[in-house]
């Protein structure tokens, strides 16, 4: 494995703005042209939110409410989006939801997960600082993480702790694509890298995953 | 964005992608032809293929049952059949209604709509349906109508009328709508008014409950969900596991599974108390009580005592209708409404008041409530059981014994403690808590979930207690049996490294069995073993001096008894002098760095991770590298080839340290026999902080912002489009105009030392515990004891284990070397370890001891004829380390030794590869970076289950930085990129919390130097310039300290 990323970075950009005419139809008809890109993105954004929910808070929170509630966000922020667009729309509206979903969490674990010395038992992956999940430091604590949400699936169980081994940025790597099924273009733009470098970091994490899967069959 | 845009992709990625989508689609592709349709990358598309497919799986298995609560899933449908949802009107456990609109009809409605996942099974769906129609057949004033269940899109739903109310639930929630005793006497009529037409229709509605009586402002009533809790009531309980919530309201009888109209009459009658007296009839603990005693709770107390308003004939007629024996109710709901109406009307009602006597008399025939709460034992075990099915088989086996033989009522209480503890020992590996002597194999996996569970279970004991002193039970037992389930909850929190929740847990102990007078010699020794545990705790949380306090006490306990003791009592007086041993071993332990979740690495430590910069070895780095990362106070200035250590006396500005935070050598009585002395510094500095803007102003306590953090550290990554206020540059003109920050100038002003000083001062202060000669006589002391134990009772494996643990300790201390001729096994340590193994192969104790003296020795240099030996010994505790981490994910004792070994192989395989042949370099080169990595991955998981302990976080830095330098040095730059913005990141948190902890701003400039390397060797220059400032400024933040 070279490191051919960092070279990458400069051809293969993913679109980093958002396409003119579409800006165009937001500024004059947001509500409804916001609707419509939540609305196509949707299924998206749920798997973002119920992968990296607290259990704790899943049980009292539906995704939908959070949806719902980054909806109104979105809304209220459009002005800000279109006068300083570095995102695309869906980008951003994924910011919206992530960062809605940061709320939820510290509204609702807040002050019992920060009050110093309490030792919180957390499961949970510690996802690297790459501008998808900044959000995760805060959410660190006690987060739905992609293993989780596997392991309750008898057959996944192998898959769960094979994936819990995985360095914090291959986990992403996996998240974004399966988890939250984001294509290739959007996990880089997710991820701030380039498209080549963005599919060859998700082949390595994949043939990683591999590796340490078949290192559990052999232990075990 | 363009999707037309082609993109210069990994082709095996964007096959991938293909796959997956096609997966997620439904469509099923083969393997095959997808591998052979791309033949220059057949083999890797074999190997991923299938991965694909499983993550795939695992996607769908989630969306199913998301945090196993019941979901309708991803998308919320906008409509079901002929019904249009229009918005969320409430959510059950059981499902989620809506109100909706029914568009052929025009009508509004109400729709439960329950996930698929309730209705998993044909059984269950056909059952359900069948309900659900019976339940249609009803048409009752008080009765909300179904009109229908439908199924569309997979999900089921029941179709219902929309009462505008709410449910008895809601009302109860609010103190300020107190219903009047005739209020409720009205709504009662009306529930047993539509009971009685439901029950004449043979429909039972079997789950009667405040929330499901829904109220509109002119109090009338519906009831509604009628036998839905028939078909779901197994499941609503297991999905829920709320036990407690789900027995509140039913009859005892119900329990088992015998419901009869008088289930409904006794639900209704339990809602009723509840309105008036405002609080549950029975309360929390009375349910956990019937589980444990498997009797029915006992009666609530009379209503009047609680709402005095209640006229005594409503009283009369609400006892009734919630007595435990279902031939003293109401025998039907219109009975009971008969009642009520009569109540209401002034007139004089059917039942009398049972008399005291009476009462009594009825709580004492209990036979079907034996058999009622033999059900309730089964709730309880389903709640059990998400923990672990052996556990339940012999719960279920406990309870079926007790069922055959329906024992008295003396002796349930018994069999209660007896159950309870088998689950304590099932989970907490009995009560014995030194000595842990479990079969390797044979121990179950402790983990927090575990640790949970028991807590909770703790309740039971008080529960049983109380009952107990009533009915006379034999209270020691039961005593013995609280305490002992009491320290296995410590006991695990303490393996888990919840210092803290043990060492609570602990002092309440001490609190109870302090508080009788008169206790035996053996019940001393239990005292006093507990004030161990509890000092012991303190120590691994770095309170020496608490620690040392707790030891003392202890030693003073024991030592009274000695002189007390009959000579003649042979076994009591060994298990005295076991212990008196124990506490001279434990005063003499201190925690080595990694070891505990506050112990830091050392200077030293950081330093040997440097060597590889250089050509030769660093010096000093045998004498650190000795423990697993040298050791809280080093010091140790003899080394056994003489020769001075080159910084370790000395500080680095030359100056021999203030005595202020010396150990005193010898005082070790209490009341502070390790109390450091004044420490150094005062007030916490304002801290000058290498990160731009954050160093400006005072700093805020709250989270870390979301977003990027504006020229910090991390700003030196990656991040093309991360706006970057501030940067290196507004870094350093922080610390070049001092004045500027605010509180910058107290450095100079008072010449106080900054943080790193202070920090190393400790680290490196000359002297430590090592030679502090009450240390060493507390171990002679527990070696001499121990040995005269070991000759009256050789068989005895806590005496020998505590003996190897005191030895290794002397060992380490006296920096122990075996002359090269006799090698390295010469250690007595490991001798009688490797004796105890040889009788003891599987026990965990052993394994664990022997390797952790294996691990604990002295590195020596390539060439020494000892040094081969070493590695093999590493590598064999390595092994060992490595196995019970699989047994035992979740116990930072041995996740510590096993990350540890690992680093200390990884830094022994790479000095070695120094003066190998190019051949052997690689090799033992590549060895090294996985056992590094090992350590890092270790450590990873470490930090997440303990975000808190600073100690493990500063490991896990290091070794991310000496996980960056290796890559760096083999040329994986992004990964080293990625290993050094993470260590520098963890160094960062560590000094968030801990400011004054030198070794952290020790560790920031070579990690920002090797940063900025990487960076420059990929061509990143203003990454690696902006790296590189950052070193020069955390560098200054250093120098400026000196």
């Amino acid at each position: 494995m070279t490191d051919s990323d960092a070279v990458d970075d400069l051809e293969e950009q993913p679109p980093l703005r958002e396409d003119p005419a579409l800006l165009e139809r937001l500024r004059h008809d947001g509500e409804q042209v916001l609707a419509e890109a939540f609305a196509a993105n949707r299924e998206r954004f749920w798997h973002l939110v119920t992968f990296r929910m607290d259990r704790r808070i899943a049980a009292r929170v539906d995704a939908d409410d959070v949806l719902q509630e980054a909806f109104v966000a979105a809304s209220k922020r459009l002005q800000h989006y279109l006068r300083d667009e570095g995102y695309t729309l869906f980008i951003w509206l994924r910011m919206i939801v992530a960062q809605t979903l940061v709320d939820v969490h510290r509204r609702h674990l807040g002050t019992e997960k920060r009050s110093a010395g309490r030792e919180v038992s957390i499961r949970g992956n510690q996802y690297p600082q790459t501008t998808s999940v900044s959000l995760a430091a805060q959410l660190v604590a006690n987060q739905t993480s992609v293993s989780n949400s596997v392991q309750r699936d008898e057959t996944g169980q192998a898959l769960a702790s094979a994936i819990e081994q995985m360095s914090p940025l291959d986990q992403e790597a996996i998240a974004l694509r399966h988890f939250e099924g984001l294509t290739n273009v959007e996990a880089a733009q997710v991820l701030g890298i380039s498209v080549t470098a963005a599919s060859n970091r998700y082949v390595r994490a994949l043939s990683r995953l591999k590796e340490i899967l078949e290192e559990m069959n052999l232990d075990g | 964005m363009d999707p037309q845009r082609k993109y210069n992709r990994n082709p095996v990625e964007s096959i991938a992608s293909d796959y997956a989508e096609a997966v997620r689609g439904g469509k099923r592709l083969s393997v095959d032809s997808v591998a052979e349709a791309n033949p220059e990358h057949e083999s890797e598309l074999r190997e991923l293929l299938p991965l694909i497919e499983k993550l795939e799986q695992a996607r769908q298995s989630h969306i199913e049952r998301p945090a196993g609560l019941a979901t309708l899933g991803v998308s919320r449908p906008d409509r079901l059949g002929d019904f249009q949802l229009v918005r969320q009107i409430g959510r059950g456990g059981m499902g989620v209604v809506f109100e909706a609109v029914q568009k052929s009809l025009g009508r509004r409605v109400a729709l439960k709509v329950l996930p698929s996942s309730l209705l998993s099974g044909d059984e269950q769906l056909r059952r359900f349906e069948q309900e659900a129609r019976t339940a249609a057949a009803l048409h009752h004033t008080n009765i909300v109508p179904v009109f229908g269940v439908g199924q569309d899109q997979g999900f089921h739903y029941f179709v219902m009328q929309r009462i505008d109310g709410h449910g008895l639930d809601a009302l109860l929630q609010d103190p300020d709508r107190q219903l009047t005793p005739p209020q409720v006497a009205k709504l009662g009529a009306q529930a047993a008014s539509a009971l009685a037409y439901a029950h004449h229709q043979h429909v039972l509605h079997r789950d009667i409950k405040p929330a499901n009586l829904l109220v509109n402002g002119d109090l009338d009533l519906w009831i509604t969900d009628f036998g839905v809790a028939k078909a779901l009531e197994a499941e609503a309980v297991t999905q829920t596991g709320d036990v407690v919530g789900t027995l509140r309201y039913m009859a005892p009888e119900q329990v088992v599974g015998e419901a009869d109209v008088r289930s409904d009459i006794y639900s209704l009658g339990i809602t009723l108390y509840e309105l008036l007296a405002g609080r549950p009839a029975i309360d929390d603990s009375s349910i956990r009580q019937a589980i444990v005693t498997r009797r029915p709770a006992p009666s609530p107390p009379p209503l009047r005592q609680l709402n005095a308003e209640v006229p005594i004939d409503l009283e009369t007629i609400l006892q009734t209708a919630m007595s435990n024996d279902p031939t003293a109710r109401y025998q039907t709901a219109g009975a009971f409404k008969r009642d009520l109406e009569a109540f209401l009307d002034g007139n004089a009602i059917s039942v009398r008041r049972v008399p005291l006597w009476e009462r009594v008399h009825r709580w004492g025939k209990r036979n079907p409530a034996i058999a009622a709460l033999s059900a309730l034992s089964m709730i309880l075990l389903a709640s059990v059981a998400i923990l672990s099915s052996a556990g339940l088989f012999q719960l279920q086996a406990a309870f079926a014994r007790e069922q055959q033989n329906r024992q008295k009522a003396e002796q349930i209480a018994e069999v209660a403690v007896g159950t309870v503890d088998q689950i304590f020992q099932r989970f907490a590996g009995g009560m014995e808590n030194t000595e842990p002597e479990k079969e390797f194999a044979a121990a179950p996996a402790i983990s927090s979930e575990t640790a949970e569970m028991l807590e909770n279970l703790l309740p039971f004991y008080d529960e049983i207690d109380r009952l107990s002193f009533s009915d006379g039970v034999g209270t020691p037992q039961l005593q013995q049996s609280t305490a002992g389930a009491q320290s296995a909850v410590a006991e695990l929190h303490f393996s888990l490294g919840h210092y803290q929740r043990a060492i609570d847990t602990f002092q309440e102990m001490l609190r109870e069995q302090s508080k009788e007078d008169g206790k035996s010699g053996e019940e001393q020794v239990q005292l006093a073993k507990l004030r161990n545990r509890l000092g012991f705790a303190y120590t691994m949380l770095g309170e020496d001096d608490t620690a040392a306090q707790e030891h003392q006490l202890a030693l003073e306990m024991l030592m009274q008894m000695t002189s007390v003791n009959e000579p003649t009592d042979v076994a009591k007086s060994r298990s005295t002098r076991f212990e008196i041993a124990r506490t001279h071993y434990l005063l003499a332990l201190h925690v080595l760095p990694g070891m505990g979740p506050t112990a830091m690495p050392t200077v030293d430590v950081l330093r040997s991770t440097r060597f590889d910069d250089r050509a030769g070895l660093p010096r000093g780095f045998d004498s650190e590298f000795g423990q697993p990362g040298g050791e809280r106070s080093r010091g140790g200035p003899l080394r056994p080839d003489g020769n001075q250590r080159p910084d370790g006396n000395l500080r680095p500005d030359g100056n021999q340290r203030p005595d202020g935070n010396q150990r005193p050598d010898d005082s070790l009585g209490p009341g502070g026999p390790r109390a450091a002395g004044p420490r150094l510094g005062g007030p916490r500095l304002g801290r000058p902080r290498p990160g731009g803007p954050r160093s400006a102003g005072p700093r805020s306590a709250g989270p870390r912002p979301g977003g990027p953090r504006p020229g910090g550290p991390g700003a030196a990554g990656p991040r093309p489009r991360a706006p970057r206020p501030g940067g290196p540059g507004g870094a350093r003109l922080d610390f070049d105009g001092l004045g500027g920050p605010p509180r910058a100038p107290e450095h100079q002003n008072q010449g106080q030392p900054p943080p790193p000083r202070r920090g190393e001062g400790r680290d490196g202060q000359p002297g430590g515990r090592r030679s502090d000669p009450a240390r060493v006589e507390n171990l002679q002391i527990a070696i001499s004891i121990l040995r005269e134990l070991i000759e009256e009772d050789p068989e005895n494996l806590s005496y020998s284990l505590s003996l190897a643990r005191s030895l290794r300790q002397q060992e380490h201390d006296a920096r122990f070397r075996p002359r090269p001729e006799d090698g390295l096994s010469t250690r007595e340590s490991v001798v009688l370890l490797r004796d105890l193994k040889q009788r003891h192969p599987r026990n965990q104790t052993v394994l664990f001891e022997l390797s952790e003296a294996l691990a604990d020795h002295q590195l020596f240099s390539a060439g020494d004829p000892t040094y081969g030996d070493s590695i093999m010994q590493l590598t064999e505790a390595a092994e060992t380390f490595t196995d019970l981490c699989e047994v035992h994910p979740n116990v930072p004792k041995y996740i510590n030794a096993m990350v540890h070994t690992h680093f200390k192989l990884a830094m022994l395989m790479e000095r070695e590869s120094q003066e190998a042949t190019q051949q052997e370099k690689r090799e033992l080169k590549s060895q090294a970076k996985d056992a590094l990595r090992r350590s890092v991955d270790g450590y990873a998981a470490q930090v997440q289950m303990h975000p808190d302990a600073l100690g493990y976080r500063a490991w896990y830095a290091l070794f991310l930085y000496k996980d960056g330098k290796n890559s760096l040095s083999s040329g994986f730059y992004e990964q080293a990129i990625a290993s050094l913005q993470n260590s520098v990141d963890q160094w960062n948190q560590v000094i968030d919390s801990k400011p004054d902890e030198g070794i952290s701003w020790r560790a920031l400039p070579d990690v920002y130097r090797s940063l900025g390397q990487a960076f420059e060797a990929i061509g990143k220059q203003k990454e690696a310039a902006d790296a590189f400032d950052m070193a020069a400024v955390s560098q200054q933040m250093i120098d400026l300290g000196r």
